[in-house]
């Protein structure tokens, strides 16, 4: 098995600005995955891949350096009393058999209809998750901003929350009593989309929040712990095919790491809507940036017709407006994060006059 | 009689919620400045600097107060936050009391700490004073001054030692790198390789990752003890809200011709 791997592999050679790219695009990541608890790695896989990094390469690398990141972020945010350990691991389970699912869907549409045929399904799995959720947490995140009150629990989550169907689990840190049967669609569309995109936070954090009726924080806190055992799986298969450039990995941890500590600490500063309203803002964009790479797809299966100009055309534009989103959802944090700090002081212990 | 001179009659203007400074001796130190236009900038009030010349010293408790208002304007200035300043002189409490009548809406009184509490026990809104180096339970503040340098030098040294072995970890790494790509893309038992790198380098550079944020300042905010805080300045605000208030009798039969 390592011998086809070490013969089919072209591991690149790294230059000055690879780093630098690396570093920048692993920060701006770990940036938005401490904060709304995944995100950064729909970036770095197709960013890879664009310096001549092969794709299994570069997967493989992209989920190694995912997991110790998603445990520095979990650990910090765990400090601040916002991870749901029980709740995380819960879901992790589900998740680890909805990524199982999504191999098996992926695979069969490999076969069926080939690369294109599979670019093809995760592009519209992009596109129709992300702009379907996106808007619904983008309104969410509104409506609250609007009225300026705090997050409430949707209708949906309460209705679930009362229904007593053994067994029942609860949540001390989410505040939320819920049956494991409920729990289990949300870890395994998380599993299945992590399989698909890359980021099953995109769905898990929305469904913690809409079905289970956890806060963001905790729910985004969470996604953390999932994020680490599903990237601890996929990681230790991958460095068994002998997948992962270990020299990537630790460029992109470097800034990774940085960041996803001022995620976290960010989590502290603004209001919990903001942390919906960045996941909201970069699903959206990222939705519109995949649907810009569909017409290539299409083109391969000859459902289409396109000349070449216009395919290299609508794929850098997709992938200008992916890094787009990174730092849309990184300057809104920080931002947040400015604002915020400027507003808030922590007084020095008072003396009262006597 | 308190002989009341004062300097600056803006804020009878200003209809905003005000924090009344008051000066220590003519002097405003950097704790109380710092801790009032802080203050001022997180309730969006606006700063009254007042200095009470208690000994009657004239001219130079004038320029002396002048110059530390001065710099306290200057910092609220450079924070956005409208400040202005008066001099008054006599007994500290009534000129107190006389500029929070005279100005209204004055929300809270900020001194040094130094200040002595019995010439502000009877003032009638909340007196917040802020702990200087040299008070009178100096040994403790000191001592968590010292702590606190301690502390920030333990930060510093956690960030060099974390950086130097974060940066040892990657120079291993990096200068044998066709060697390590070689061993660690084996497959099979040697996943364990990268997987046990990056768990330690996550470790190591995650150490050194917090403690520079620390050390940068940026660190996780603790919302119980702004709630704290704010919930102990209200109580003592409703406690203390005691204000004699004068009622006046109309006679409406006064004046009216019958």
């Amino acid at each position: 098995m390592h011998d086809i791997a070490n013969e089919a592999v072209k591991f690149i050679d790294l230059t000055a600005a690879y780093v630098i790219f690396l570093f920048v695009v692993g920060f701006i990541g770990g940036l938005v995955s401490g904060f709304i608890g995944s995100g950064g790695a729909f970036v770095l896989t197709p960013g890879m891949m664009s310096l001549g990094v092969p794709g299994t390469v570069a997967v493989a690398s992209n989920m190694c350096h995912k997991f110790p990141k998603a445990l520095v972020g979990a650990y910090k945010r765990f400090k601040y009393g916002q991870v749901d350990l029980k709740l995380g691991l819960v879901l992790a389970v589900s998740a680890g058999a909805g990524v199982q699912v999504g191999i098996k869907i992926q695979r069969m549409i490999l076969e069926k209809w080939g690369q294109a045929g599979s670019d093809l399904y995760v592009s519209l799995s992009f596109v129709a998750v992300l702009i379907v959720v996106g808007l619904y947490v983008l309104r969410d995140a509104l409506n609250i901003s609007k009225s300026g009150g705090g997050e409430r629990v949707v209708l949906l989550a309460r209705k679930l929350q009362n229904i007593n169907l053994w067994p029942m689990m609860t949540f001390k840190t989410a505040n939320v009593r819920i049956s494991f049967w409920f729990t289990l669609p949300v870890g395994f569309a998380t599993g299945m989309l992590a399989a698909t995109i890359a980021v099953g936070g995109f769905i898990g954090v929305p469904g913690m929040i809409y079905l289970l009726g956890v806060s963001s924080l905790v729910a985004s806190a969470s996604e953390l712990v999932i994020a680490f055992v599903m990237g601890m799986g996929g990681s230790i298969n991958w460095a068994m095919h002998g997948m992962v450039d270990i020299r990537l990995v630790l460029i992109i941890l470097a800034g990774s790491l940085l960041g996803v500590q001022l995620g976290a600490i960010g989590t502290t500063y603004v209001k919990e809507h903001m942390i919906k309203f960045v996941m909201a803002t970069i699903m959206l964009i990222v939705a519109v940036s995949r649907g810009f790479a569909i017409p290539k797809y299409l083109h391969q299966l000859g459902l289409i017709s396109i000349n070449e100009g216009t395919m290299t055309v609508l794929g850098s534009i997709s992938f200008i407006m992916m890094c787009f989103a990174l730092l849309t959802g990184a300057t809104i944090i920080l931002v947040s994060m400015w604002k915020a700090r400027r507003a808030t002081y922590i007084p020095e212990p008072l003396v009262e006059a006597s | 009689m308190t002989d009341l001179i004062e300097k600056d009659n803006r804020n009878e203007l200003r209809n905003s919620r005000k924090i009344l400074v008051l000066a220590n001796n003519g002097l405003f130190r950097d704790h109380v400045i710092n801790h009032s236009v802080q203050l001022a900038g997180r309730l969006g009030y606006d700063l009254v600097a007042l200095s009470v010349d208690s000994h009657l010293e004239g001219r130079s408790f004038e320029t002396r107060s002048a110059e530390s208002a001065g710099n306290l304007c200057e910092r609220a200035g450079l924070n956005g936050i409208h400040c202005s300043s008066m001099t008054r002189s006599g007994d500290i409490e009534f000129a107190v009391e006389d500029a929070i009548h005279d100005m209204k809406r004055v929300e809270i009184v900020v001194t040094d700490s130094e200040t002595k509490s019995e010439s502000i026990r009877n003032i009638s809104v909340p007196v917040v004073s802020v702990l200087s180096a040299s008070d009178d339970q100096g040994g403790k503040i000191m001592t968590a001054q010292r702590e606190s340098s301690n502390s920030k030098a333990k930060v510093i040294g956690k960030t060099a030692g974390f950086g130097l072995l974060s940066a040892a970890c990657y120079a291993a790494v990096f200068t044998n790198s066709a060697a390590v790509m070689q061993t660690f893309t084996k497959g099979g038992w040697y996943a364990a390789l990268p997987i046990a790198t990056v768990v330690a380098i996550s470790l190591v550079h995650g150490a050194f990752a917090h403690n520079l944020w620390s050390l940068l300042g940026i660190e996780a905010l603790k919302r119980d003890q702004v709630r704290k805080t704010e919930h102990k300045v209200i109580q003592k605000r409703k406690t203390q809200r005691k204000r004699p208030r004068a009622y006046a009798y109309v006679n409406p039969f006064h004046r009216v011709d019958l």
